[in-house]
């Protein structure tokens, strides 16, 4: 269970007023399975995701100044099924790492636009190449999951989870809180939130067009 | 708000019946009857209409009675007459006057509720909030009140209001109120005959 901050307690830790909280529930900025109601000795309180919820108003902070409202709640909650990138752009505009793509060119030699579950897919796995937890080859196992069960979640709320157990390696997909468990000879690599990278995705697109 | 300049419009004159859907204006004068959600630029009912759907309106007039099975989510919401929600009603400006009834959340950037009758929502919150009886000359003006579970806001003005927690930064607590808990960050005042159980600085 993830750690919870009440209502109070983060209007108290960001300086944001009832109002301001209330305008970004309107808005859709903070997504409405984060308020999570529970009963106290003093009646109905709401709490929050602690970590998730911090940092999403970090945010809304440093870019309110910059982005309306509403254009930031495109940034959190974008209509992902409008992008696409053409795939000589890819690598040039710094979304995925070149590795990464051949990667992904192995497995579809004739795609040339790629689409933003395409670009998403890459990126969890360049991400995971990167910090090292993945080989090259088990790039390819990941891919692979990722585009065969990735669309069963709604709303793209699940867990790319790698485990790998006397050298050999497997990768499934688990929905967001789940808690898992695996024998002691067995470890688990690398857990990535894919509702995270799908905001890291969406930002870094942003730059690249903005840059 | 999806942009609804292309679509058509919806009158219901008389007494009618129409599906939900996306329209530019919604007119219902006399009795109309929406089954399914309806998202519309503006949405007017001089008389009475029930919906059984989500309504999705830039702006949302209200004359008479009306009932929605659902949310609403406008960014300007008149009514005068008596109106019931069964779930969260999601507006920048909601200005009433007479009865409400919200099921869950009523959320919104400047809340005026002026009382006939008996009006209940489960919460209230938003930047200003102000709930007060209203003028006398009101029929219904003796029995006005209303009932809500927690109002959360920054500037919070509440007469006639039984609560069981208010929280803001400005609370005042005019006549006619019952509140069990009031928690408040600058400023607070308290009419006499206002009754209020505890209060506490934050």
């Amino acid at each position: 269970m993830e750690p919870l901050i009440s209502k109070k307690e983060l209007l108290e830790l960001t300086s944001i007023s009832y109002g301001q909280l209330y305008r970004w529930k309107r808005k859709n900025l903070i997504p409405e399975d984060w308020f999570i109601r529970k009963s106290t000795f003093t009646g109905q309180e709401t709490f929050f995701p602690r970590d998730k919820v911090l940092s999403r108003v970090d945010q809304i902070k440093n870019m309110k100044d910059d982005l309306s409202l509403d254009e930031l709640a495109n940034v959190f909650s974008p209509n992902l099924d409008d992008i696409s990138v053409p795939i000589s752009d890819v690598v040039e505009r710094n979304i995925v790492s070149g590795v990464a793509l051949e990667l992904f060119k192995t497995h579809h030699k004739d795609v040339q636009i790629l689409s933003f579950l395409h670009l998403l897919h890459i990126y969890v796995m360049d991400a995971a190449l990167q910090l090292g937890d993945i080989s090259r080859d088990e790039g390819h196992i990941v891919l692979e999951v990722l585009e065969h069960h990735g669309a069963k979640f709604p709303d793209n709320n699940f867990d790319v989870v790698i485990i790998r157990k006397l050298g050999s390696t497997t990768c499934l997909l688990a929905s967001g809180s789940t808690e898992l468990f695996v024998d002691s000879g067995a470890k688990v690599v690398a857990r990535m939130s894919i509702a995270s990278h799908v905001e890291q995705l969406q930002m870094r697109l942003q730059q690249s067009w903005g840059g | 708000m999806r942009e609804a300049t292309k679509h058509r419009n919806l009158t219901i004159s008389g007494v009618g019946n129409a599906g939900g859907g996306v329209y530019h204006d919604v007119k219902i004068k006399g009795v109309g009857s929406i089954q399914g959600d309806i998202e519309c630029a503006y949405f007017k009912v001089d008389g009475v209409a029930n919906v059984y759907g989500q309504v999705k309106a830039q702006h949302l007039h209200i004359r008479g009675r009306s009932m929605v099975e659902g949310n609403v989510t406008s960014d300007e919401v008149n009514i005068e007459g008596e109106v019931s929600i069964t779930g969260n009603c999601e507006s920048e400006t909601f200005r009433s006057h007479g009865a409400v009834t919200i099921g869950g959340l009523l959320n919104a950037g400047e809340v005026a509720l002026r009382l006939h009758g008996t009006s209940k929502a489960g919460e209230i919150g938003g930047g200003v909030i102000r709930v007060k009886k209203a003028g006398r000359l009101s029929f219904f003006s003796r029995s006005c009140k209303l009932s809500v579970e927690a109002i959360e806001g920054d500037d919070v003005h509440l007469e006639y209001t039984r609560a069981k927690v208010v929280r803001g930064n400005n609370v005042y607590i005019g006549p006619g109120c019952s509140v069990d808990l009031v928690e408040y960050q600058n400023n607070f005042r308290q009419a006499t005959g206002a009754k209020v159980l505890e209060q506490k600085k934050v």
